[in-house]
C-alpha cells in the first residue's frame, strides 16, 4: 500500500503579529539585523548629549590626526575633534535632515499625485510629465545650482531633497489612485453625495499609503546620501558641525598619507545606514506586495 | 415623496473607435411608492439606466437625448453640486458587489456615519448613534459594526450598503442587482430586508435583475429591457401570466422550465451595441418575425390599462 505523507510546515517565530510575517517573509534574520542596527543609531541620535562623548566641536591644534586609540576611539580629525563624538553626533544631524526632508516630499507629492490619478485627463498628463522633468534632471547638479543661487543653508538644503521627493511620491500615489478612480467604493461615495475631493482625501489618499510608507525608508537612504554628498564638496553642511559628508571631506586629502581614520568612519556610518534602511524599505516592500 | 420619470433616455459609449449605443430609449414610470422590476439579459443596458439615473457615468458616455424627471426637475440637466444634493439623499443605489463597494479602511458604522453626517449636517461624532442604530435594524448587532468590510462576509457587506442606502431616508432606492454572489438563503434574507425597509421609510423601489421570478415576488410592477429598451411593461400579473412580448414570453419560458426536460432558451444573442439596426432589434431571434419587423421600429403602445408592449405582432 502507498503511503501519502503530506508535510506542512508551519512558520514558527516567537514574535507576534505583522513583525512575525515581516521575518516569515524577509528571514528572521535580516529582519531582526536591520531593526537592531537601525535602533541602535536611533537611540545613539536621541541619547548622544546625555552620553559621555567629548565636545563633538572642540578643535584641539595639539591633537590633530591622532590614530584610534583608548581616549579617541576612532582617532582625531586634521582639526584634532574627537572622530568618534562627531561620528554619533551627525546620526541626528543626517537622520533629521534626510527624515524631514522626506516628510515634507510626502506631505506635498501624496495629494498631488492622488489628485492627478483621480481626475486624470490634461491636469494628470501635466503632473506626470511634470515630474519626469524633475526626475530627469541630475539631483547633485541641481543641488549644486540652487544652492549657490539661493544661499547655501540648512532650510535650503532641505527643500531641495524634498523637492526631489515630490515626483516619487506623486508618480507612486498617482500608480495606486488611478485604478481605484473606478472602483466601486468611489462610486459608492459618490452616490453618498461625497465631493470628488472628499472622495480624493478621505477614501483615495488612505489606501494608496501602504506604498508610501514601503518607498519611505528607501528615500530617507537617499536623501542621506544627497545630504552627505553634497555635504562632501563643502556645500550644505559646512566643517564644525558634525555631518557624515563634510568629515569625509576633512579626512580625503590625508587618506594617501595613511591616514584613513578620519573619512573611514564617517563612510562606514553612511554605507551602514542607507544600508539598513534600504533593507528596511525592501522588507516593507515585500508586505505590500503580499498583500497584493 | 417623489415620482420618477425617464423619458426617451438615449445613451453612447464611445471608447475612441467605436460607438456603443447602450441605450436607445428608455421610457418609465416609477410613481411614489411603487415597486419596479427592470429585468433582460446581461448587456441590455439594465445597470447603465442605474447609473444614468445617479449620474455616475464613465466620462466617455454621453446622453444624446432624453430626460430623467424627478418631480419637476430633470436630473441630466442639473449641475455637479446640484446632484450631490440628491445623491444619497433622494435617490440611491444599493451597488452588485457589496463587498467591494466599501472601503477596505473604514469600518461599517464610519461608512453609515459617513452618509448620515453628509446630509444632515451634523458632526461624525454625533451621528455615530444613529449609525449604530441604523446597522442594528438591518441585521449587524453592534459588537460587530467596528469591524472592516474584510472582517464581514457578503451578506453582512450588503447589509451595511442597505443601511448606507437608508440612512437618509431617500425617496427613491435603485437595487442594482443586490444579490449577486449571495448564497440562497442569504439572497432570501437580503431581499426580505430590503422589502422591509422600503416599506419602512415608504420609498419606491427600482430593483434590477436579471431573474424575472425574484422580480416578480418583489415588485408589483415589473419593465422588461431588451438592447437598450423596454420592450414590455405592466403590472406584476400582467408580465407573468399573460406576457405579449414574444422575448418576455421566451424569457419566462426559459425561466419556469422544469426539470429533466431540456432547457428552453432564446436562441441567437443579445444584439450588437455597435450598429443601429433597422426594425424591430429581437426580429433576429423572434419566431414571429415578419417583413414589417424588420424595417420599421415598434413603439410601446398600451394594449391593456397598464400594460404597454413594443411590438408589432400582438395586441
Amino acid at each position: 500500500m502507498k503511503t501519502i505523507t503530506v508535510s506542512t510546515e508551519i512558520y514558527r517565530s516567537r514574535y507576534k503579529g505583522w513583525f512575525r510575517q515581516l521575518c516569515f517573509l524577509n528571514g528572521t534574520w535580516n529582519v531582526v539585523s536591520t531593526w537592531i542596527v537601525l535602533g541602535l543609531f536611533i537611540a545613539l541620535a536621541l541619547v548622544a548629549d546625555i552620553l559621555p562623548l567629548q565636545n563633538p566641536t572642540a578643535v584641539n591644534a595639539s591633537e590633530m590626526l591622532q590614530p584610534p586609540s583608548s581616549s579617541h576611539w576612532f582617532g582625531t580629525d586634521p582639526w584634532g575633534m574627537d572622530v568618534f563624538s562627531r561620528t554619533i553626533c551627525a546620526i541626528r544631524v543626517d537622520f533629521l535632515l534626510a527624515v524631514s526632508s522626506v516628510i515634507l516630499g510626502i506631505l506635498a507629492g501624496v495629494p498631488l499625485g492622488a489628485i492627478a490619478g483621480f481626475f486624470g485627463g490634461f491636469l494628470d498628463d501635466l503632473l506626470t510629465r511634470f515630474a519626469e522633468v524633475i526626475q530627469s534632471f541630475p539631483q547633485m547638479l541641481f543641488g549644486m545650482a540652487v544652492l549657490a543661487l539661493l544661499g547655501n543653508n540648512i532650510i535650503n538644503l532641505i527643500f531641495i531633497c524634498a523637492f526631489y521627493n515630490i515626483p516619487t511620491y506623486a508618480r507612486l500615489v498617482r500608480s495606486v489612485v488611478s485604478p481605484l478612480r473606478e472602483a466601486d467604493f468611489v462610486q459608492a461615495a459618490k452616490v453618498s453625495g461625497n465631493t470628488s475631493l472628499m472622495i480624493v482625501f478621505r477614501h483615495l489618499i488612505p489606501n494608496a499609503l501602504v506604498p508610501v510608507f514601503s518607498q519611505f525608508p528607501l528615500s530617507c537612504a537617499w536623501a542621506i546620501q544627497i545630504i552627505a554628498g553634497l555635504s562632501f564638496i563643502g556645500l550644505g553642511i559646512r566643517a564644525p558641525t558634525p555631518e557624515w559628508g563634510s568629515m569625509i571631506n576633512l579626512g580625503a586629502n590625508y587618506i594617501v598619507f595613511g591616514k584613513w581614520w578620519p573619512s573611514v568612519f564617517p563612510g562606514l556610518a553612511i554605507v551602514i545606514s542607507v544600508w539598513m534602511l534600504s533593507n528596511l524599505g525592501n522588507q516593507l516592500k515585500s508586505i505590500f506586495f503580499a498583500e497584493r | 415623496m417623489a415620482n420618477l420619470n425617464i423619458q426617451d433616455l438615449e445613451l453612447n459609449i464611445n471608447n475612441g473607435q467605436e460607438t456603443y449605443y447602450v441605450l436607445r430609449g428608455v421610457t418609465f414610470t416609477v410613481p411614489p411608492g411603487a415597486k419596479l422590476g427592470l429585468v433582460g439579459e446581461s448587456g441590455c443596458g439594465k445597470s447603465m439606466t442605474a447609473t444614468s439615473i445617479m449620474r455616475l457615468l464613465p466620462k466617455n458616455a454621453i446622453i444624446d437625448k432624453g430626460q430623467i424627471m424627478l418631480d419637476q426637475i430633470d436630473l441630466i440637466k442639473l449641475s455637479e453640486k446640484e446632484m450631490r444634493q440628491i445623491r444619497g439623499k433622494r435617490i440611491t443605489l444599493i451597488f452588485q458587489d457589496a463587498a467591494s463597494a466599501l472601503n477596505p479602511l473604514c469600518s461599517a458604522v464610519q461608512h453609515v456615519a459617513d452618509v448620515y453626517a453628509r446630509h444632515n449636517s451634523v458632526s461624525k461624532k454625533k451621528s455615530l448613534p444613529r449609525a449604530y442604530e441604523l446597522l442594528a435594524k438591518t441585521g449587524i448587532p453592534k459588537h460587530l459594526a467596528n469591524n472592516y468590510p474584510h472582517e464581514l462576509s457578503g451578506g453582512m457587506c450588503q447589509r451595511v450598503m442597505i443601511a448606507m442606502a437608508l440612512a437618509c431616508s431617500p425617496e427613491i432606492l435603485i437595487a442594482d442587482e443586490p444579490t449577486t454572489g449571495l448564497d440562497v438563503t442569504i439572497q432570501i434574507q437580503v431581499i426580505e430586508l430590503i422589502e422591509r425597509m422600503v416599506e419602512e421609510i415608504g420609498s419606491s423601489l427600482i430593483f434590477i435583475s436579471h431573474d424575472i421570478g425574484l422580480v416578480s415576488e418583489v415588485c408589483d410592477r415589473i419593465a422588461v429591457m431588451y438592447a437598450g429598451k423596454i420592450v414590455e411593461s405592466g403590472n406584476k400579473e400582467q408580465i407573468i401570466s399573460e406576457p405579449m412580448h414574444p422575448y418576455t414570453k421566451a424569457l419566462l419560458l426559459s425561466f419556469r422550465s422544469q426539470s429533466g426536460k431540456r432547457m428552453p432558451f432564446i436562441p441567437g444573442r443579445v444584439p450588437d451595441l455597435r450598429t443601429r439596426q433597422e426594425g424591430c432589434s429581437f426580429a433576429p431571434r423572434c419566431s414571429m418575425a415578419e417583413s414589417q419587423c424588420w424595417h420599421s421600429e415598434p413603439k410601446l403602445r398600451e394594449i391593456s390599462p397598464g400594460h404597454e408592449v413594443a411590438c408589432f405582432r400582438t395586441g
